[in-house]
């Protein structure tokens, strides 16, 4: 979503420049929706290419799924398996390894992948380093005392060489964890002969720092499946194990769970069922939801919301009329929006486009949209305003610019690009330099400026289905706040007019729907009638589950079964949440 | 304690930055040490009896590029895992696959003798052996086994080491290796040797209060973590190869094992530019007493015997890496992972008899396990120049039987390459396939493994022997072909060396008995 932000920045700027970089917008004559490029090719004209609207996924049952690379942990995922195997040492211990590790694990970089950081699954020397001082440190921490390797070998063990029967039983027991699996013969075999060649009198250490340092601990391995086809596999109960509590929980799996991988009974869509809706509750349910809230985060770019400065002139000042607004507080509204209605109601995903709700905890952001502030209670709900605002797409954090004035150019973008997946190719970056968004005009709306910079024909080809997304929601000002009239400003902060704002588009959600929406609220509810953002959600989430961009064709059975799963007469977002793990593709392995 | 064993330059840290300075290794007496870096050093691991399924122990494939020896055909081919075992074979067991490249595995040497057992003959002493109903002298030259000729060879010590040999575990009557009772003048006769019983007692004889003080050099060398930090570095590269190995693996899955590999390399590569700032040689660390003093007995259980071997093997090859020793054979029957802890006999004996050939299996394979490849591991730590210990040395796996009571096709794996001297990573099969001799064909009903004759065994002694830095006039005597001979003077059955000369076996195979193993020998 990162770089999506920074586009659509920059592709707003680059707005008023239009009619002199005509030819850089030739191309969004090739603007597809990117789940949809059959349907896209098949339009036949040099329009925008979307697809109609609940057309399913095409689902060809032979048809494998595309393949897996297998990939790392992520930084979180990695932060998170090691304090969980920290677990066995007392909870001083923990503080203090951990403070050992600190500096080193800070040393791993960041993930940043195109728009989930879980899909970055890049190997660099910055990670090897790190992983590896980071398991060299963590050997010497975890051996310095008897204490500490008796609760991680076991109780045979101390700060001396393990005997040969305790580094057996280790190799048999709690090494099962750090590998996520038991050991093969060969694996424990091979350790055994690692440990005997290192120092002697040091070899617990360099065992933790050997183990901690195996591409088994550090990646995703699935070699152990079972053959469906010479180039397919059915991945393995631990295999499994791993796939779900990782995607869950950003956790290596419990002891739960790799019981039933040990005895095979996950692989039974009952038992698996039972996994996964325990791992999406009780003790795990801030975990699941913190994996849940980094989906939609990272899927609608709220880490990367634009907030005012503090000191943004006198203008802004006038503008904002002592409104305030934190990051924290719109980011958390969506939050709570998302898990009321994944975790509390069974929600769907239009309830999310459409929810007539304020989700406003704090006093500043309900006052921005007008009502008391949400006490989280489920049964206090607090209505918003009849008439003005509904769903995702009306909340704040949505609609603040980080200036006094809305982007309507930027808006409709997010809603292209995020919310339907279209594609729209990116202007030539000689256009960033040489355009800035249209001047303040006490005669004109924010809209009317846009419109005049983007009027020309060729502009139109790419902001004929940019602008009337943007427009719909001018009902908004630059602070969320609803509005019937713009006011507009000077730079020194004086007000300079006044002109009635004009909501009423024709979105063109798809091509074909050429229906009208006279405010935000018919808007919403046109978007959660098209069925195509809820293909571009089955699309984001199985590319956030998956960790790679769906293959259209090779996938589209698991994203059509997602899809029915979200929006089909029984779907919910909960259904859709539980049912990714219980596809078939997720538990198969495509070898090539 | 640390000691810089040699030292090219130390480096002194202080307040960040890092001074360097010349170090003149003449500073330290070479005798001290009795070896320099790249030394070459002989050990042997071997038991009794045999009695295994030649399937279980060699490679799932046959050897397939031919070599036309004067005498026959041998066959050669890669040393490779089976995919379906993951490991050479049931007996060489995934334990081994880290030092694939550094094993030989060796099929169709040919002990020409006939005993009821013959661990001795195993070093190459042939002349006194077991009998039915005892001692049975063989006519053969009286010489010692060639780790005693090794020891007390002035080319092979130039000065006299803490200790000219470890002798482990236990022996039949004391005879698994001989002496000469005059070092250097076979006229002299050989004398049965003692063992070396315990950890402790090798601790003893290489770090005790009676051995020569260790020098006294400055520890700045590489500390105990750096060298684990190097070793696990190449331990975990290892295991990405093998990782690549799996079928499951996907081509993606490859890229990212490689980019992974990729960038342990480059963190290798790290970790050795910070190590050349250190000593390039491997820093002796002197072992704590292991205090098990006991001998390998039948009441050992098995945690206590995989104890004992560790014990026994870390301080050997700390005897080694200290320079304490450069010789080091140890024979014995207690690999038996079965229960009954017998020493000679029953069960492995009996096995054999019984064609048990499962549990004999096991058993071979705990030894791999337990003792010769922690060893290797052991073993295989830079010593000098990017070479390992385990490079400069031969380290040999081995049985004095094959089947039962039977000395063809003696089974031999060696790792290491006595300081380039062998080729490695290879199975070799010697036989002359197809080719039954009445005397020594024992008919295994395993088609690929089958008894043919191949070649004389001493090629490997005589091979050993040269691999040390011995030279044919070090060791022969007139009148003996090699190093232990082949009587070709008495065709009664008690000496097989008429028959396997007759018209089943090409004489020159015989003849080829004082020459290196074809192949194996780069020189």
């Amino acid at each position: 979503m990162k770089t999506n932000w920074r586009f659509m920045k920059n592709f707003a700027l680059s707005v008023s420049g239009c009619a002199v970089l005509v030819m850089g917008f030739q191309n969004c004559g090739k603007m597809q929706s990117s789940h949809s490029l059959k349907d896209a090719s098949s339009n036949g004209d040099n329009g925008p290419s979307m697809n109609a609207a609940a057309t399913p996924f095409e689902c060809k049952t032979e048809t494998e799924p595309a393949p897996i690379a297998m990939r790392r942990l992520t930084k979180v995922e990695y932060v998170n398996t090691m304090k969980s195997l920290l677990r066995t040492q007392a909870a001083s211990d923990q503080t203090a390894i951990l403070a050992g590790l600190a500096p080193l694990i800070d040393a791993i970089p960041e993930d940043s992948g195109a728009k989930f950081s879980r899909t970055d699954s890049k190997i660099d020397q910055q990670h090897i380093s790190a992983y590896f001082y980071v398991a060299d440190r963590l050997g010497a921490l975890l051996t310095a005392s008897d204490t500490r390797a008796k609760n991680f070998f076991g109780t045979c063990a101390g700060v001396a060489d393990l005997s040969v029967a305790c580094l057996n039983q280790f190799l048999t027991g709690f090494a099962t964890k750090i590998y996520r699996r038991p050991l093969s013969t060969a694996e424990a075999d091979g350790l055994r002969a690692n440990f005997g060649a290192f120092e002697a009198g040091t070899r617990n250490a360099a065992l933790i720092a050997r183990m901690f340092t195996s591409p088994r601990f550090l990646m995703l391995v699935e070699d152990a499946g079972t053959d469906i086809s010479p180039t397919l596999l059915q991945i393995s109960p631990y295999e499994l194990a791993s796939r779900l509590s990782y995607h869950i929980l950003s956790n290596m799996p419990d002891d739960e769970l790799m019981a039933a991988a040990a005895n095979g009974s996950l692989m039974q869509d009952a038992v698996l069922k039972a996994q996964i809706d325990r791992l999406l509750s009780g003790a795990n349910l801030a975990a699941a939801q913190s994996s849940v809230a980094e989906f939609y985060s990272q899927w609608l770019g709220l880490n990367q919301l634009a907030v005012p400065e503090t000191a943004m002139g006198a203008k802004y000042t006038a503008f904002a009329n002592g409104a305030t607004l934190t990051k924290a507080s719109m980011a958390q509204e969506i939050q709570d929006m998302v898990y009321y209605y994944t975790f509390t109601q069974n929600g769907t995903f239009n309830d999310l486009l459409v929810s007539p709700f304020s989700f406003a905890k704090s006093a500043d952001l309900a006052s921005i949209y007008g009502v008391t502030p949400w006490n989280g209670n489920p049964s206090q709900m607090v209505r918003m305003p009849a008439g003005e605002r509904s769903g995702l797409l009306t909340r704040a954090a949505f609609l603040v610019n980080g200036s006094s004035d809305t982007n309507p150019v930027k808006r409709g973008l997010m809603v292209r690009q995020a919310i339907l997946c279209d594609v729209i190719p990116a202007p030539p970056a000689s256009i960033a330099n040489q355009v800035r968004v249209p001047e303040p005009d006490p005669n004109l709306t924010t809209r009317q400026r846009f419109e005049h910079k983007t009027s020309p024909a060729l502009c139109m080809g790419c902001h004929q289905n940019i602008n009337p997304l943007g427009f719909a929601l001018e009902s908004f000002d630059a602070l969320g706040r609803y509005r019937v009239a713009e006011k507009i400003f000077d730079d020194n902060g004086t007000f300079i007019g006044e002109r009635r704002v004009d909501p009423i588009v024709q979105p063109l959600i798809t091509h074909d729907d050429t229906r009208t929406s006279s405010n935000a609220v018919q808007f919403n509810q046109i978007l959660a009638d098209s069925g195509k953002a809820q293909k571009c959600f089955v699309q984001q989430y199985f590319n956030f589950t998956y960790r790679q961009p769906a293959d259209i064709q090779a996938d589209g059975c698991a994203l059509e079964d997602l899809r029915q799963n979200l929006s089909g007469p029984e779907g919910s977002l909960r259904k859709a949440l539980n049912s990714v793990p219980l596809s078939r593709a997720f538990k198969l392995k495509k070898l090539n | 304690m640390i000691y810089n064993r040699q030292t090219r330059r130390q480096f002194l840290r202080a307040g960040g930055t890092v001074l360097a300075l010349p170090f003149l290794t003449s500073l330290w007496p070479r005798s001290a040490w009795g070896q320099t870096p790249g030394d070459k050093r002989f050990i042997a691991v071997w038991g009794p009896y045999g009695g295994y399924n030649a399937a279980d122990l060699y490679p799932t494939y046959a050897a397939s590029t031919p070599t036309q020896l004067a005498s026959h055909t041998i066959y050669s081919s890669p040393l490779t895992l089976s995919p379906q075992l993951g490991s050479i074979s049931k007996i060489y067991s995934a334990a081994l696959n880290p030092f694939l490249a550094k094993l030989n595995v060796i099929e169709g040497l040919d002990c020409p003798l006939d005993f009821t057992h013959g661990e001795n003959t195993f070093l190459g002493h042939y002349k006194w052996v077991r009998g039915a109903d005892g001692p049975d002298q063989l006519p053969y030259p009286d010489v010692p086994s060639i780790d005693q000729f090794l020891a007390y060879h002035p080319k092979f010590y130039p000065t006299a080491p803490a200790a000219r040999s470890i002798n482990g575990f236990d022996g039949w009557q004391a005879s698994s290796r001989m002496k000469q009772k005059t070092p250097g003048n076979f006229a002299s006769g050989t004398t049965a040797l003692g063992t070396d019983s315990s950890p402790t007692a090798v601790f003893n004889k290489l770090f005790g209060p009676n051995t020569p003080a260790l020098p006294n050099g400055t520890p700045t060398g590489p500390t105990p973590q750096q060298l684990n930090q190097k070793t696990m570095v190449d331990q975990v590269l290892g295991e990405i190869n093998s990782l690549k190995n799996n079928r499951k693996i996907s081509s993606a899955d490859k890229v990212k094992l490689d980019n992974f590999a990729t960038e342990m390399h480059e963190l290798q590569q790290k970790l050795n530019q910070a190590a050349q700032q250190m000593p390039q040689v491997y820093t002796c660390v002197k072992p704590a007493n292991p205090n098990m003093s006991g001998a390998v007995t039948t009441t050992l259980n098995d945690p206590d015997r995989k104890r004992y071997f560790d014990l026994y093997t870390s301080v050997v090859a700390a005897g080694i890496k200290c320079g304490r020793t450069k010789m080091v054979t140890m024979y014995g029957g207690y690999f038996d992972v079965e229960g009954s802890n017998q020493i000679y006999g029953d069960p492995w004996h009996q096995w054999g008899h019984d064609g048990k050939t499962s549990n004999v299996a096991t058993t071979l394979r705990w030894g791999v396990e337990n003792i010769y490849a922690p060893l290797l591991a052991k073993l295989n730590v830079e010593e000098a120049n990017g070479q390992t210990f385990l490079d400069n040395s031969i380290v040999v796996y081995g049985n004095d039987n094959s089947k039962i009571h039977k000395s063809w096709s003696r089974p031999i794996l060696t790792a290491g390459s006595a300081g380039g001297y062998l080729k490695t990573g290879m199975y070799v099969d010697y036989r002359q396939r197809g080719v039954t001799c009445p005397y020594m064909y024992y008919a295994t009903g395993e088609a690929a493994h089958e008894m043919y004759p191949g070649i004389i065994y001493n090629q490997f002694l005589v091979t050993v022997l040269q691999a040390m830095g011995l030279q044919p006039s070090d060791y022969e005597q007139p009148g003996v072909i090699g190093y232990s001979g082949v009587s070709l003077l008495n065709n009664n059955t008690g000496d097989l060396g008429m028959q396997y000369k007759g018209a089943h076996v090409h004489a020159k195979v015989i003849n080829d008995a004082g020459k290196v193993l074809p192949l194996l020998v780069l020189g």
